[in-house]
């Protein structure tokens, strides 16, 4: 944790040792969750960088600035999602592209899953992606989503549901957790 | 079952690493950032002038939201930012609000991601790296108590936490992420007095209600019936199943067609001893394997009262209203558009009109004849539709109306 009185140019050294080591990692999440759009992976990083830069010195005070950049990125890769959508189909099409790229045994399996992840709606995927590529927690997804944990859970029963179904796998549980609907804390 | 769930994560995994690996952005982050942030500023200067009219129209709208508690801003006497009445309790950026019609706003003291109200009294949970923590204080945030510490391991949080009907207990859910977004949930009673903390064993999912001071009902670990668990000795006993042939009868009416149910889940309780409702929420499964048609059975003395089944394709959440009425929510994943919420009442099955919206929760106003409806940060207002209204005080008739502010309504009190 950095000392809350650090001079101003330690703080930017903080924030652009941070954007060294994280960028890379939080593209990639961005990328997952714009549906493997490059160029909108792109600027939903500059959207959270620029705005954690902005606070960079609240956000330094309190220890990590990830959990708040990656709440940015889910956010604005979500907002741009929603603004985009016309028809799911549009987002398989970058997705067939990232999986066409991987020769190795299990291609068909994953180009399968990564269409139907591309596939989800924006919320869903988040969860989905958060939770089981990142190691989320279920708390801190629920902060990022400005939702209850208990929301999270049933997000992502769902999705896993929809995921079969999209992808067509039958050997999907009928739920990883609940089977129910939205629940709010 | 846990082989068959690692392996669907791990797949997963293994797909969006494939997927992403290697990939880099194409520029120099740094550069970018402050180049973005250059651009930024000069929009905002040159916005600054026209931005002066606006500042002066909503001014007093402003003022009004955030007048020190209990008091009014100067011309403000005339807004009204709800309809409906009471008091709002928000949450908003790590903060909690009361919010009043007129404007006035009392703010609760010290951050907080949500609360809910029980025997008179706010429960409030925060989100830290170090966990969730759980407090209890007066309505208006004063004599705060942290009753719950955060558990400091990334790897536990608690969740769902409920305070009893008295007041006196609170129950949670302990999360434990086992390995690789695989977690295992147990359920725990703490005795706010002692600070004793009691293991009631593993949980089927989130999902759980008070009975009364000394019980909890909750999904049995096999997903197939409701459990009645004592608190005091953490041994349960069954209260219904998918297979009891009243709650069979009562869904296979409301769905024919569906088949019998084979999920089942608890959606709340309301009143307590002998007239106690109890809400159980029950689907049947689709051809691959997924959950569908669900309907929500009210219970009392375990015999069923009335049935709800909007047609929907995915999802039903079920909300206890004032009195009579309650709330139903349908809607599939998290389209916004595919969202309804109807208004209902204990004596008849059949909703009202659906209103659009409500992905993210409804609630009635104390006296149930206005709904707010959340959707993201918004939150719509609307009338409850006839009949439903009819059980409230008098049916009110506007326009849908939306808070003039991002916010996520915890609580609508008197």
């Amino acid at each position: 944790m950095l000392d809350p009185q650090m001079p101003g140019s330690e703080v930017d050294e903080a924030f652009e040792e941070f954007v060294r080591g994280r960028s890379t990692h939080l593209f990639r999440l961005a990328l997952a969750l714009t549906g493997w759009d490059r160029t909108a992976a792109e600027d939903v990083l500059q959207i959270a960088f620029e705005r954690a830069y902005r606070r960079r010195r609240q956000l330094f005070r309190h220890g990590s600035a990830e959990p708040y950049v990656r709440r940015v990125v889910v956010n604005a890769a979500i907002d741009w999602r929603r603004t985009r959508r016309r028809r799911a189909e549009q987002s398989l099409d970058a997705a067939i592209g990232m999986a066409a790229a991987d020769q190795t045994g299990q291609v068909a399996d994953r180009d399968a899953l990564v269409r139907a992840l591309a596939a989800l709606a924006p919320k869903q995927r988040a969860v989905l992606v958060m939770r089981y590529w990142d190691d989320v927690p279920d708390a801190e997804i629920a902060a990022a989503l400005s939702c209850s944990a208990g929301t999270v859970r049933s997000q992502a029963s769902r999705a896993l549901a929809r995921l079969r179904e999209l992808s067509g796998d039958r050997s999907f549980p009928r739920s990883e957790y609940s089977t129910r609907g939205e629940n709010h804390e | 079952m846990n082989d068959i769930r690692n392996d669907i994560q791990q797949r997963l995994r293994d797909a969006i690493t494939a997927a992403v690996n290697g990939a880099e952005p194409s520029f120099d982050v740094m550069i970018a950032v402050r180049r973005r942030r250059r651009r930024s500023l000069r929009r905002l200067a040159a916005a600054g002038a026209a931005a002066v009219a606006v500042v002066a129209t909503t001014a007093t709208l402003l003022a009004a939201q955030h007048a020190l508690p209990g008091q009014r801003a100067p011309g403000a006497a005339t807004t009204t930012l709800f309809p409906g009445g009471g008091r709002l309790l928000l949450a908003h950026a790590g903060a909690l609000r009361w919010l009043y019609p007129d404007g006035r706003t009392i703010r609760i003291p010290g951050k907080f991601n949500g609360a809910s109200v029980s025997a008179g009294e706010l429960l409030a949970w925060k989100y830290s790296k170090v966990g969730t923590s759980y407090y209890t204080m007066r309505l208006d945030g004063s004599r705060q108590r942290l009753v719950l510490p955060a558990f400091h391991d990334s790897k536990l949080s608690a969740i769902g936490g409920q305070l009893s009907p008295d007041g006196s207990k609170l129950a949670y859910i302990q999360q434990k992420m086992v390995s690789q977004g695989n977690a295992t949930d147990t359920a725990w009673v703490l005795n706010l007095a002692t600070g004793k903390r009691t293991d009631l064993g593993a949980m089927f999912d989130s999902a759980f209600a008070w009975l009364d001071d000394a019980t909890i009902l909750t999904t049995a670990p096999d997903g197939k019936s409701l459990v009645l668990i004592s608190v005091a000795t953490g041994r349960s006993s069954r209260y219904v199943a998918v297979t009891t042939p009243a709650l069979v009868g009562a869904y296979e009416h409301a769905q024919p067609g569906a088949g019998p149910p084979e999920f089942i889940g608890s959606d709340g309780v309301r009143g307590s001893g002998a007239s106690a409702r109890v809400a159980v929420w029950l689907a049947a499964k689709h051809r691959l394997g997924a959950v569908t048609r669900p309907a929500v059975v009210v219970l009392h003395a375990r015999t069923p009262v009335v049935t709800y089944a909007p047609k929907t394709p995915d999802a039903l959440g079920f909300t206890w209203g004032p009195g009579d009425l309650v709330l139903l929510q349908t809607g599939a994943g998290d389209g916004p558009g595919t969202w309804q919420a109807y208004a209902a009442t204990l004596q008849s099955g059949r909703p009202s009109r659906p209103v659009p919206g409500g992905m993210a929760g409804a609630t009635f106003n104390p006296v149930g004849n206005v709904m707010a409806l959340q959707d993201g940060g918004t939150l719509t207002f609307v009338a409850t539709p006839r009949p439903a209204c009819e059980h409230t005080t008098r049916c009110l008739a506007f326009q849908p109306t939306a808070l003039p502010q991002s916010a996520t309504v915890q609580a609508w009190l008197p």
